[in-house]
């Protein structure tokens, strides 16, 4: 039997004003004419809603480029489903702020390149860093829940006490600790942004303070970065199982870089009604159950814990994705990432950095 | 259902009720008032410490604030 989905990822466009090198949108970006209108959007919320939905994450690119956000936000609202809006901030003033919070927002994930200007300047391609800070004192005077989001990779984990303590100042109810996870862009920036095994340590004890110390104050939430775990991560809670994704055109995926698996078919919300793909399409019916699965994984008895790990993984670092995710400790091609470990540290400063960029 | 970042609690019986009453009106007293009618045979002290024990584990979770 297929279990409903539990949460909507409406990636509502690719367009966004920062660059970020560990973003986790496709290399290939969809373009401004492609995107779909505010009712086609309103449309795919009330079908989520009526599949079983609770949550909707509006998330791009940068949500604030499209002029229609706080529609987007309403219309969510209205499909009776906890609406979250992933911004950079950038395209939303203090008085935008207040419509989007009245158009019936419930959380707002601010997310943060660093606690330092210039390192968060350097890492977005952008100076977001002080509109983002300024941002963050409106957020938390108006009635939504507010999270920040720091993002943490090699080049900022030095200094995650600092980061932690910036982030008090904010005053959100929730700060995520996100390690960079290497598809996308990140990928590509691999050999700069993977942490070493000692800055991970250090991440590790800073969070585990600061989850006693401000226990009731800011609640703080990490997850091991997957290279450095001995299991993989139940990536989307399972493929097709909990998470739907639908992109800027339509789209719809089980996981955000699923467009990188060859052969792949993604039917679009323009076609088809939502229950149809999640249920019958080819693409959310490809890694269902455990028919799929190698040796390593059919074997296994975290098979139903972990569903063998992430499929579009598995295809970015072994070229098939139905081999076990090579983060596991159990896979035959874990060697590969230990690889990508050994070079973790070595001459990362003179490293190039690819930006995220559109081409138009 | 309580829905918050990231995550749910389905609720239910007595909890589903505290928070029901959480409206961001009543105070700690109104609420132990409202539950102490409810359930007349158990003692208002009780009552009081279980709810505050109760609130107190999801303010940490910054679910609830008060």
């Amino acid at each position: 039997m297929i279990s409903n989905p539990l949460a909507l990822i409406a990636e509502v466009t690719h367009r966004c004003p920062l660059h970020c090198v560990y973003c986790s949108n496709p290399l290939e970006l969809v373009s401004t004419n492609a995107e779909l209108s505010s009712g086609e959007w309103a449309h795919v919320f009330e079908e989520a809603a009526q599949l079983g939905v609770l949550h909707l994450h509006l998330t791009g690119g940068e949500p604030a480029a499209r002029i229609d956000l706080e529609s987007l936000i309403l219309a969510g609202h209205q499909a009776g489903l906890y609406t979250n809006l992933i911004t950079s901030g950038i395209g939303i003033s203090v008085s935008r702020l207040s419509r989007i919070v009245e158009a019936g927002l419930d959380h707002i994930q601010l997310s943060f390149q660093d606690s330092q200007n210039r390192l968060a300047n350097w890492i977005a391609g952008a100076k977001a860093h002080a509109h983002k800070t300024s941002l963050a004192r409106a957020i938390h005077t108006l009635p939504v829940a507010f999270t920040v989001n720091l993002v943490v990779h090699r080049q900022n984990l030095d200094h995650i006490d600092e980061m932690i303590e910036f982030t008090q100042q904010l005053e959100p109810q929730r700060v995520e600790i996100a390690h960079a996870q290497y598809y996308g862009w990140a990928l590509k920036n691999r050999d700069a942004l993977l942490p070493t095994s000692e800055q991970l340590e250090k991440c590790l004890r800073a969070v585990e303070k600061a989850q006693q110390c401000l226990a009731g104050k800011m609640r703080v939430d990490s997850v091991v970065p997957d290279y450095y775990a001995r299991y993989p991560k139940a990536c989307m809670g399972g493929w097709g199982q909990r998470i739907l994704l639908v992109d800027p055109s339509g789209h719809a995926l089980p996981c955000h870089a699923a467009g990188v698996i060859p052969g792949l078919r993604f039917d679009n919300v323009r076609e088809h009604p939502l229950e149809w793909i999640w249920t019958k399409s080819d693409a959310f019916q490809k890694y269902r159950g455990e028919g799929w699965m190698s040796e390593t994984c059919r074997n296994c008895e975290r098979r139903s814990v972990d569903f063998g790990g992430c499929r579009c993984q598995a295809f970015l670092v072994t070229g098939n994705a139905s081999a076990t995710d090579p983060v596991c400790s159990l896979s035959p091609d874990h060697g590969l990432i230990q690889i990508a470990q050994s070079q973790a540290g070595r001459e990362s400063e003179r490293l190039p950095l690819y930006y995220r960029t559109q081409q138009r | 259902m309580l829905l918050f970042p990231e995550g749910m609690v389905r609720l239910q019986g007595t909890a589903q009720y505290i928070l029901e009453l959480c409206d961001g009106h009543r105070t700690l007293q109104e609420i132990v008032a409202a539950l102490s009618e409810r359930y007349a045979s158990s003692s208002q002290k009780k009552i009081s410490e279980d709810v505050l024990s109760f609130l107190e584990a999801l303010q940490k979770k910054r679910l609830v604030d008060y």
